[in-house]
């Protein structure tokens, strides 16, 4: 069914549009929340209240792209309960790992304090992400948007998983050095 | 926790990058490819045999592409471009490198097909949807391949084809074409700027030229723009073959604009020995910049090309100034028993100057602007090395802020400057036309209908012109049922680029 026709079933408050959207973007959203949560039963329980999020929010909401307004949904209910199970000391995916990395990108801090506008860093991490070659942003993404484990990225790309993390790495450093001059805190 | 933060942010980033991260199976075939290039090449090199260059030219920053890849061709006109070749000038790839030229490639599948095919539909649709016309009719070609023979062949097959399009589209065009060798500055600048390499290249070669021109102001430019500029200051760079000449139908002939001038500085043209009017850029608004003399004051003019708006102005005195004259140029000869002025250490009287308020006035009335409709206004003498100078006075009114150099003694302006910063008159030269904007009414339009609803049904409907990195877009925000709805119109399509929905 073309994502236009399970919007319409939204709607028109026609149930079938949660069956249809499992069905579509099902594997997507719980690779997703796999990824994140490293349990099947974790991912299901996040993957039925994504469509319950969907069914919810749609309307008002038309999204361009279901399969990425989904994933959004099923991202943050992921990382929420990642959270929880974080202070609960439960062993988790790739959560924790990535969380570490992204230390890398935190920006120093600065004379000029700047209360941060989510909306300022957003827009800077998209002109970073968009200056980069594609091969290179989209490992990034898959890294630190779908959470995937390097391995998986590796392997996707025919690259050791040195190559990766170091590649990785920089980017993170260079987002760094991005946000700095931005004069971006957080 | 701040990598949390980070970590939420990212998950915000825009939709397209998300879905495009997951779907890049050309990336995973060419990576794997380029692997067993890489292999090859180190057995080229360990057995002695230095054919690496010959076979797969380019290979540092083709080898992305896999084998096939064997030239790139950039197209720039402000969409950019970037078609992938083979060595039998087939498409192995083509991508939009900003946001108009994904919007230009839209739908399209060349992969396999002929460079002819490809550059004529790209020409094509470009001329369909308004990013060629006669007011911007000027497509710079580049081409990225170590040979310098197949790169000049390919560089001007390419140019036929386009020539060929342009003409059968009926358009006048002007075809720049020159080769590229990626350099570490050129994709510094391509990067920091967002810009093709290709266009990079460009404005390099004209910044080399003419040391007043910097890559802030040029690259914001489209290629036509850029062209105008260097034709009007009679660059040549080398490295480039252009046909035919940059259309200047986008803004008032050059006549126009001197006339403007000598108007607005209020000098009669018998009077004025020496002009010299050439296009130049200010903020990414095409300008004329028109110095001129007439007597012993030297006059310096931008006009806004488009509006025929005098934005700066600027007067200088040469002579040694007389009393109630300009006093704030001294002259280099200042022998001369005409200056009557005393030495910097003993201040005239205040009471000889006209006074902050007459200044204010004198600003004011300039610009014709009342007192009350002003947010700010400050004034104050100006000094250089404890020598009063003039009046500096500083208002803003609504966007717009001007700033006035008033004469201490006379109330003449002596220097003026007027910028607006809501960008309202850079109208879309990104696009191909001003006819590309859509105007505030459509935009609402179309984000009503994208949200199903109509204007009866929503409260607190507004459309704001927005120009977001270059990109001329319509702000749309409207309340209905207790959401409130914020939608980014493209202002030359219509179409809906971003929308957000909150309760």
């Amino acid at each position: 069914m073309k994502d236009e026709e399970i919007i319409a079933l939204y709607w028109k408050r026609d149930e079938q549009a949660i069956a249809a959207t499992a069905e579509k973007y099902g594997s997507y959203c719980r690779s997703i929340s796999y990824n994140i949560l490293r349990s099947n039963e974790d991912a299901q329980e996040c993957l039925n209240d994504t469509w319950l999020g969907a069914w919810k929010s749609i309307p008002p909401q038309r999204p361009n792209r279901l399969s990425v307004y989904l994933g959004k949904i099923v991202r943050n209910l992921s990382l929420n309960r990642a959270r929880s199970y974080t202070a609960q000391k439960r062993a988790l995916g790739q959560t924790d790992l990535v969380l570490s990395e992204l230390e890398d990108c935190i920006p120093a801090k600065d004379d000029v304090e700047q209360t941060l506008d989510e909306m300022i860093l957003i827009k800077s991490i998209n002109q970073f992400l968009r200056a980069q070659p594609r091969q290179k942003r989209n490992i990034f993404i898959r890294r630190y948007w779908y959470l995937y484990p390097i391995r998986n990225i590796a392997a996707a790309y025919g690259m050791s998983e040195s190559k990766v993390a170091s590649l990785l790495f920089r980017m993170r450093n260079e987002l760094k050095t991005c946000l700095e001059k931005e004069g971006i805190t957080l | 926790m701040k990598e949390e933060r980070m970590l939420r942010a990212i998950g915000e980033i825009d939709d397209d990058l998300i879905s495009d991260a997951v779907t890049d199976t050309h990336t995973r075939n060419s990576w794997i490819k380029w692997g067993s290039i890489a292999a090859m090449l180190v057995l080229c090199i360990t057995a002695g045999i230095f054919t690496a260059n010959i076979l797969y030219p380019g290979i540092l920053r083709l080898g992305s592409w896999g084998s096939a890849a064997n030239s790139i061709v950039l197209l720039d006109v402000n969409p950019s471009i970037s078609l992938t070749v083979d060595a039998d000038d087939r498409i192995v790839a083509a991508e939009g490198l900003n946001e108009d030229g994904r919007l230009i490639l839209e739908g399209m599948d060349f992969t396999g097909a002929d460079i002819t095919v490809a550059v004529n539909a790209v020409i094509g649709s470009m001329l369909q949807k308004g990013y060629l016309s006669d007011l911007q009719n000027a497509i710079l070609v580049s081409v990225e391949n170590d040979d310098a023979e197949k790169s000049s062949q390919l560089q001007k097959r390419v140019s036929d084809i386009i020539g060929n399009a342009l003409q059968s589209g009926n358009l006048e065009g002007t075809v720049l074409s020159q080769s590229l060798s990626g350099t570490t500055d050129l994709e510094q600048m391509a990067q920091a700027y967002n810009i093709s390499l290709g266009k990079a290249a460009l404005i390099q070669e004209v910044m080399a030229l003419d040391a007043t021109l910097t890559a802030d102001k040029l690259a914001p430019l489209s290629i036509t723009e850029i062209a105008l500029i260097s034709q009007s200051k009679n660059l040549a760079p080398s490295a480039l073959t252009q046909n035919g000449t940059a259309s200047n139908k986008a803004y008032i002939s050059q006549d126009a604009a001197i006339e403007i001038a000598y108007s607005y500085a209020n000098v009669e043209t018998k009077d004025v020995t020496g002009v010299k009017a050439e296009f130049d850029s200010d903020d990414g608004i095409m300008i004329y910049e028109i110095d001129f003399r007439a007597g012993t004051t030297k006059y310096e003019c931008e006009i806004d090309a488009r509006t025929g708006q005098v934005i700066q102005y600027e007067t200088e005195n040469l002579a040694p100034s007389a009393p109630g004259g300009s006093h704030n140029h001294q002259s280099a000869n200042a022998g001369q028993p005409a200056n009557t002025q005393p030495p910097a250490s003993t201040q005239q009287p205040a009471g000889q100057y006209i006074g902050e308020e007459a200044a204010k006035e004198a600003a004011l009335a300039h610009a014709n602007v009342s007192a009350d409709s002003v947010s700010y206004i400050n004034v104050w003498l100006d000094y250089d090395d404890g020598h009063p100078e003039h009046y500096e006075v500083e208002f803003a009114v609504g966007s717009a802020e001007y700033e006035y150099e008033i004469d201490m003694y006379s109330g003449s302006v002596l220097k003026f400057e007027m910028k607006d910063t809501s960008h309202h008159h850079a109208d879309p030269h990104h696009k191909g036309s001003s006819s590309a904007d859509i105007g505030a009414e459509a935009a609402k339009e179309a984000a009503l209908s994208h949200a199903g609803l109509t204007a009866e049904q929503v409260s607190k409907l507004k459309a704001e012109y927005d120009y977001d990195d270059g990109y001329a877009l319509y702000e749309v925000e409207f309340e209905c049922n207790g959401y409130e709805y914020e939608y980014e119109i493209d202002a030359a399509t219509g179409a809906v680029l971003k929308y957000e929905i909150d309760d």
